[in-house]
């Protein structure tokens, strides 16, 4: 120890400079003089070390606060592990030391500690050397100590902004408060002010007086926010492909718990239908058209790892199957187990570019959902709360009570038929001048629902966390008792190491749902007779009115008991072993159960029918895994960097499902075990539909000089879903970008326009979205027994050629921005081509089965356009209003399919039109005559025996024919309006088709919309509604008009989808209150709807499923 | 230090996992994604390497057959849709159910009818013979009985096919692309299948395999044997009009011992019948026999249930003093109107622990006296033919027919067929058809159930999207 400090007092007196000789000697003339007091007050603190490191090169996490240097000194040294010489009396002085903690080199530490002194320092071996800088004969160069905040145009401060000198490695940043400061040596050095969102500021440290406000001002362009792509982060300004962002700012506006609500109208291109208004009901979501045939979906991922969408065998029929836009079957929507305020942006990946790194399932586009995570600062709580009602907003005109009971009288009159004994709402049975409006009794009243997020998020520069907590109710808006409650919770956690080399990103959420509402919709029973029996009696129960009335309340006393429970998880590990490559290893679990339990009580039935108990179980179970190593490499290849990623992936998912049927329960009490009955039986077989994937995957990405990029992406995928020869495929696609405004030319002579970027791209993607081992021929029990022996029967035809469905994806899109980013301006042209399309083709029952999987020799085009278009009106401190529009144009068509006409599809499908038209008969109007519907055939002529194939000559296409949106956000002070509506123009059933094929006075209690007021009364009348009758020929007619064109009819519709009023308190005022944040809030979903459709809904379309609900919402939102 | 050995370490580690399911996905692609076999499927390769799959695919078979709701049971069957097309119902049911079409002989090519279930089970067969008669690994007496067996259930639904459609494709192949594309055989050419079918069957299957156990107890008769075959062989020939065969056929089931016309005529449907050839096994032993549930009217017609009772065209068949009225036909009385039902079947619901007493039953001997009367009578054998007939008509109290030449004694068999076959597999119907009655009866009874007779509804109509899917089918005439 004595030697070294001796050694380190030898060189305490070597300065390097050769010129301050002079003044050296006087520096040793005192210092012999003090040397005693010198070595006594020379500190040795530190534990040896036995190999030297370098200043610069070890990291110290370390900061003070208004110190005095000597106990920055030791704290630094404690910390550094390095032993620090100094002479006391020089240190002494300096005292309200500030340094911001932050991990930094020792030297880079030791510079800023040092900064407004006249000290230096050395290093010699494991020792620092802190001398006194020749400071008398040295210019002296006055640092420059700047203290100040950072707020945005509203004055609200900004954390987190990055303060650096320019050209140097020296930064701040603002604390949560917007404030910093900072310790600059050189006068002339710029400091620039950026943040993510802003424009960044640049201003010469000789302009700024303390305490100095940098006002930084949001950047409208958006142009380089991040945007989530396939395995990766891009820009606006960056990104070659079509991807379209929706954030948790937009998400916020929603009074939903699923996030297809706030996707419907917000993305150019995607169309959303919800097919019922039921809570965990199902949707249909198309990216730019059908790309095959049938029912395919995006491929959603959530944190990277493949969530299962759509909807799931259910008994409960209401929650979106039986609905006119052929909706998913079954229900509880995947999406609705994930929590919107669980989620920071949703990236829809729409080109060839985008998508086909997902390769065999990018052809439907894929949706990726970012789930949010923690921020650096002091922890912070964020809790909302709101609460509202729904009910339908729009009901269908049906006949009253007169106008009932004529159709009936003239129906029973024109058949000579008599009033039957059963006929109760014309014989006298029923007190025929009741008159109830059915809609509003049933369908009229309101459903409530409240929601409630907490949450607490916060982290340093080694860990981040965010825990959020959230609770929804609603409840059934028919009254039958029924609920849907969902908890949930998510939690994030990222860390990374000192050195930023080692990072892990965890994610994970659970969810649960129970929901009771009952499996009847008591929208298919508007159509009771007016003069129907009361609900209830009198005394309160169910009226059944002497066993004449089945009350449709019944249903009220079955119990529908469905709880869900999602797990969603990922963990991403990142290591960077040497400047610009990473490491990547993404992995993760999901897990859905969606169990089901019905049961039919001995009361649920009216008196007059005796039921033995029974209950369904339904279990649908899906699991998915996924890993997926990933190595991004990083260089800067001349003017331009290079990225480059490559990876593999492996994932395996497992569908399992089954029903069950337990019946002869001994009584009602035991319904909900499924053991507790004397007989099971299946309802839906117990099947597993296991799927593995494995992949390998690369894309490289070139930019050069910020100006030209191209992008060139590959995935050879394997798919247990197809044949031992036909499992892999290899999709690629290139992209390309030209950011044109970077151009001299136009730079200099354009400078309105301050972005333009034109991009394209072309490649294949593809799907194999067909069940597991069709490639096989199989048995499968039959679940029955004969002669002792449990039977085997054949389960499908196989076909071992399946394989892969292609689409082939080419898209150009121009990117403008006038006038700073105040006029943003998108639109892209593209068109699809899907080939060897998957079906689950007609096959004549002669082959034994219906159908068979197979790759159709047909190519399907979606071609169109999407645009969007944001404005921004007005900006100022006080005011800003910014709009934008929306607009989607698709044309699906079969382009080729070789041999049509004698293939087995020759009926369904036309060359030229749509995939999903309808033939339908030819509406020839009431034969004036008979007052019975008409039809022309195949020939032209009216044709009194239809023959359902030939003679269904027109072509029905529900396909939308454009669809739009126009959002506009208005702000003004502390208030906040948004509000969206959305459009469709579109054919699609009307209320004719929803009359059903029972012609109107046909049957007891069974009403119709008004339209049928304009039917056929006598010969000679022309009109488009036939007779009333009971006679059989009338039923025929029905049931081929709702098959024939009178059954569709325009649907377009304009509809007030979302509005958002918030009003946030002023700062002084919340902080008075100890918050940070205090907003309160109304919003409401589908207000209202303009449209000429004369049925409920212009949306599900449907008469037997609730239309989706008008919500209205109030709430208040907190940050602690 | 050791922090930094640790990321070292850590990345090391990590390196490693990624570099090994890399490798493992480059080297064993094919193995990664295996997901083995289908976990509850049997991939057909396996199903004819053992004796109990084997059988269980014949089972399959007969459970389908026995099913409620498919054309030898219940609603759906031809008892009850034929019934309604011939004279042997009255409707009573609300307008709007499928089967009202049959009531009013309006059937349209826009419903599959009996297609499907027919062609579905046909591919069974055909699936089951190939790998039946392939396989080197089952025990050879059981393959040749289930070879006997599938073939017998090919016959009898060709059969079936033939006399509800006329040509039919004679799809005996499981080749989806064969039979996507296949023409209609003539029937003639399908009825040739089905008596080779036949043929084999009755060297395939048991002899009188069925005997009374020691306790006096009948065994079930669920599955056929030899005389199954030769019984509905003897009905092919009759159909066919090949007198001889037919009395030859039918004369081998009346000579085999386990076979007894039951003397009363209330145990003639019950499980233990000696009359019975083959039955079909309900699928549920808490389901009574659908042909009794929908048949036997517990109440009056409400539209939903209580629907069919019997048409006045049967009852005013009924001689007087005839016991199979008063065993076999029931009544419900109502005011002032009595309606008459099908009441072979007693047992419509299966109540306590007495489980299912009656079975369809799908070949019965009395039938087979009735074949070998016609064939006789046809052949001129008046004595054999009026022996057989009133063997028949003694067992239901009536006297001995007074027919003297053939024509009469015709008449009176197929009289005779009408009251003893009556809504049993649409007997009625196949007669009348057969023998040249069907216009002249359905142009009287046809109006009368609010329909009208057209001569091509003897046949009905091939499903429209059947010709729409293979353009080779072509569609009865007059649809």
């Amino acid at each position: 120890m004595q030697k070294n400090i001796a050694f380190a007092m030898g060189q305490y007196y070597a300065p390097s400079k050769v010129k301050q000789y002079a003044k050296l000697l006087f520096i040793m003339r005192v210092s012999v003089f003090c040397c005693t007091l010198l070595l006594a007050s020379l500190q040795l603190l530190a534990s040896t070390r036995s190999k030297a490191q370098n200043i610069n090169e070890t990291s110290v996490k370390f900061g003070v606060n208004n110190e005095t240097l000597s106990n920055a000194l030791k704290k630094l040294q404690g910390e550094s592990g390095f032993t620090f010489f100094y002479p006391s009396e020089k240190i002494a002085p300096y005292d309200h030391i500030s340094v911001e903690t932050k991990t930094r080199s020792v030297e880079e530490t030791l510079s800023l500690l040092l900064v407004n002194t006249d000290l230096d320092f050395t290093q010699q071996n494991n020792d620092v050397i802190i001398f006194q800088k020749a400071a008398i004969i040295r210019p002296v160069i006055k640092p420059v100590f700047i203290t100040g905040k950072v707020v945005d145009e509203k004055n609200e401060p900004i954390p987190g902004v990055t303060i650096k000198v320019k050209g140097t490695n020296l930064a701040w940043s603002t604390n949560p408060s917007g404030a910093f400061t900072a310790l600059i040596a050189s006068p002339d050095a710029i400091l620039q002010f950026t943040f993510v969102g802003y424009i960044t500021q640049e201003i010469p440290v000789n302009q700024l007086k303390n305490p100095v406000t940098i006002v930084l001002k949001e950047d409208i362009s958006k142009l380089d926010e991040v945007q989530v792509i396939a395995y990766g982060t891009t820009t606006k300004r960056a990104n070659t492909g079509d991807i379209t962002t929706v954030n948790a700012e937009t998400i916020s506006k929603y009074p939903t718990t699923n996030v297809l609500d706030v996707l419907q109208g917000t993305v150019p291109g995607l169309n959303i239908y919800k097919n019922t208004g039921n809570a965990d009901g199902t949707y249909k979501v198309q990216i730019r058209g059908i790309n095959g045939l049938g029912s395919a979906q995006p491929l959603y991922v959530i944190d990277g790892i493949p969530y299962r969408g759509g909807g799931v065998n259910t008994s409960n029929l209401n929650l979106g199957a039986n609905t006119a836009n052929g909706g998913n079957a079954g229900g509880y929507d995947a999406l609705g187990a994930i929590n919107p305020d669980d989620i920071e942006s949703i990236s829809v990946l729409k080109d060839a570019d985008a998508t086909a790194i997902y390769g065999s399932r990018g052809a439907d586009g894929v949706i990726l959902i970012t789930t949010k995570k923690g921020k650096t600062g002091a922890p912070r709580i964020d809790a909302s709360v709101y609460s509202g009602v729904s009910d339908v907003a729009h009901f269908q005109p049906m006949l009253d009570l007169q106008q009932y009971l004529q159709m009936r009288h003239e129906a029973k009159k024109n058949d000579n038929s008599a009033i039957s004994t059963t006929d109760y709402d014309i014989n006298g049975v029923w007190d025929s001048t009741r008159n109830t409006n059915w809609q509003k009794a049933l369908i009229g009243g309101y459903g409530h629902n409240s929601n409630a997020q907490l949450g607490i998020s916060g982290g340093n520069e080694d860990v981040q966390y965010r825990i959020n907590g959230g609770y929804n109710y609603t409840s059934d808006l028919e009254h039958l008792g029924g609920s849907d409650q969902t908890a949930s919770l998510n939690v994030n956690i990222s860390s990374t190491t000192k050195d930023k080399k080692f990072s892990v990103v965890f994610s994970g959420g659970y969810l649960y749902d129970i929901n009771t509402q009952t499996q009847s919709d008591l929208t298919d029973e508007i159509t009771l007779a007016p003069d129907a029996p009361a609900l209830y009696t009198s005394a309160g129960a169910i009226n059944y009115q002497n066993n004449t009335f089945y009350n449709p309340l019944t249903e009220k006393n079955n119990i529908d008991h469905t709880p869900s429970y999602n797990l969603t998880s990922s963990l991403s590990l990142s290591y960077k072993p040497i400047k610009d490559l990473e490491i990547k290893l993404t992995t993760g679990y999901n897990k859905r159960d969606v169990n089901e339990f019905l049961g039919n009580p001995s009361t649920a039935v009216p008196p007059y029918v005796t039921l033995n108990p029974y209950s369904t179980f339904t279990y649908n179970t899906s699991t998915a895994w996924s890993i997926e190593p990933q190595v991004n490499y990083t260089k800067r290849i001349g003017k331009g960097t290079l990225l480059a990623t490559v990876g593999a992936s492996l994932q395996d998912e497992n569908f399992t499902t089954m029903a069950l049927e337990t019946t002869g329960y001994s009584s009602d009490l035991l319904l909900s075990s499924p053991t507790a009955g004397t007989s099971i039986t299946t309802v839906i077989p117990y099947s597993v539909s296991p799927q593995k994937f494995a992949a390998l995957f690369g894309r490289i990405n070139y930019n050069w000089a910020d100006k030209y990029y191209i992008d060139l992406t590959g995935r050879d995928d394997g798919s247990s879903n197809f044949g031992q020869n036909r499992q892999y495929h290899f999709f690629a696609a290139a992209g390309a970008g030209w950011i044109f405004s970077e151009e001299s030319l136009i730079k200099n002579n354009l400078q309105f326009l301050n972005f333009g970027k034109l991009r394209g791209s072309y490649g294949t993607t593809g799907r194999d979205n067909i069940s597991p081992y069709s490639y096989l021929s199989t048995y499968s029990s039959n679940g029955v027994s004969y002669s002792g022996v449990a039977g085997l029967v054949p389960t499908k035809l196989p076909n071992p050629d399946l394989s892969w469905e292609t689409t082939t994806k080419a898209e150009l899109g121009l990117e403008l921005q006038f006038l700073k980013g105040r006029i943003a301006f998108t639109t892209d042209f593209y068109r699809n081509r899907t080939t060897g399309v998957l079906a689950n083709s007609a096959l004549s029952l002669v082959t034994g089965f219906s159908s068979i999987n197979e790759n159709m020799p047909a190519t399907v085009q979606n071609a169109g356009f999407d645009a969007s278009l944001t404005t921004t009106n007005f900006k100022n401190k006080d005011f800003s209003w910014s709009t934008t529009f929306l607009f989607t144009r698709d044309r699906n068509k079969l382009l080729r399919y070789p041999n049509l006409a004698t293939s087995p599809y020759a009926n369904e499908y036309v060359i030229g039109q749509p995939v999903d038209i309808s033939k339908v008969y030819r509406f020839g109007g009431v034969n004036p005559q008979t007052g019975i519907y008409q039809f022309y055939g195949a020939n032209g002529q009216i044709t009194p025996a239809l023959n359902s194939v030939t003679d269904k000559t027109v072509l029905i296409n529900v396909d939308p024919d454009f669809y739009g949106s126009i959002q506009n956000n208005i702000s003004y002070k502390q208030f906040s309006l948004s509000f969206l509506f959305r459009g469709i123009k579109q054919n699609g059933r009307n209320a004719f088709y929803n009359i059903g094929i029972i012609p109107p006075g046909f049957v007891a209690n069974n009403n119709y919309n008004t339209l049928v007021l304009n039917h056929w009364q006598k010969p000679g009348d022309v009109t488009n509604i036939q007779r009333y009758g009971t006679s059989i020929f009338l039923l025929l007619a029905q049931n081929n008009a709702v098959q024939s064109n009178a059954a569709y009819g325009d649907a377009s519709y304009i509809r007030l989808q979302n509005v958002s009023l918030s009003y946030t308190l002023p700062k002084n005022v919340v902080s008075k209150m100890h918050m940070q944040n205090l907003q309160v809030f109304l919003q409401g979903e589908n207000m209202f709807t303009i449209t000429g459709y004369n049925g409920i809904d212009p949306e599900n379309q449907s008469a037997y499923s609730l239309p989706p609900l008008r919500v209205m919402t109030a709430g208040l939102r907190l940050t602690l | 230090m050791k922090k930094q050995y640790n990321y070292i370490k850590n990345a090391t580690i990590l390196s490693c996992i990624a570099g090994i399911v890399t490798a493992s996905v480059l080297t064993s692609c094919k193995k990664v994604i295996d997901v083995g076999q289908p976990k509850t499927l049997i991939n057909t390769a396996n199903i004819y390497l053992s004796n109990s799959t084997a059988e269980a695919v014949v089972s399959g078979l007969y459970a389908n057959l026995a099913s409620t709701g498919h054309m030898y049971n219940g609603s759906g069957s031809l008892t009850i849709q034929q019934g309604l097309a011939a004279d042997e119902l009255k409707d009573y049911s609300s307008s709007a159910t499928g089967t009202t079409m049959f009531y009013i002989n309006a059937l349209n090519s826009n419903n599959t009818y009996y297609w499907q279930e027919i062609f579905s089970e046909l591919f069974t067969c055909n699936s089951a013979i190939a790998g039946l008669t392939s396989s080197t690994a089952l025990n050879p007496a059981i393959q040749q009985q289930l070879i006997g067996d599938m073939k017998f259930a090919r016959a009898f639904i060709f059969f079936n096919a033939v006399n509800l459609y006329g040509d039919v494709p004679l799809a005996l192949s499981t080749d989806p692309a064969v039979n996507n594309v296949i023409s209609r055989s003539p029937a003639a050419t399908v009825l040739n299948q089905v008596i080779q079918d036949l043929t084999d069957a009755q060297n395939l299957l048991p002899d009188n395999k069925y005997v009374t156990l020691a306790n006096g107890t009948p065994t079930d008769r669920f599955l056929p044997n030899k005389q199954t075959a030769s019984a509905l062989l003897a009905r092919v020939y009759l159909y066919m009009k090949d007198w001889k065969n037919a009395e030859t056929q039918s004369s081998n089931v009346i000579s085999a011992s386990s076979y007894v016309l039951e003397p009363v005529l209330t145990n003639v449907f019950l499980r233990t019948s000696r009359e019975t050839i083959w039955d079909l096994q309900p699928i549920s032993a808490t389901s009574a026999n659908g042909d009794a549930y929908s048949l036997i009217m517990t109440g009056v017609p409400n539209g939903i249930v209580n629907v069919y009772a019997l048409s006045p065209n049967l009852l005013s068949a009924f001689e007087s003093g005839d016991k199979r009225f008063t065993n076999w036909v029931g009544q419900i009385q109502s005011g002032t109107t009595t309606y008459y039902f099908a009441y072979k079947y007693k047992q419509n619901t299966v109540t306590g622990t007495s489980g299912v007493t009656e079975y369809p039953i799908m070949f019965r001997l009395a039938e087979q006296y009735l074949i070998r009367a016609e064939a006789r009578a046809e052949q001129n054998n008046l004595a054999g033919a009026e022996t057989d007939l009133d063997a028949i008509r003694t067992r239901a109290g009536l006297g001995n027919t007074t027919a003297t030449n053939q024509t009469d004694l015709l008449n009176a068999i197929y009289h005779e067929r009408q009251i003893e076959l009556f809504l049993e597999s649409g007997h009625r119907w196949f007669d009348l058809k057969r023998t040249g009655q069907l216009d002249a009866v359905m142009n009287i009874v046809a109006p009368q159930k609010g329909g009208a007779w057209s001569p091509y509804k003897a046949l009905i109509p091939i499903p429209a999207s059947e010709i729409s899917t293979n353009p080779h089918l072509t569609q009865n005439p007059g649809y």
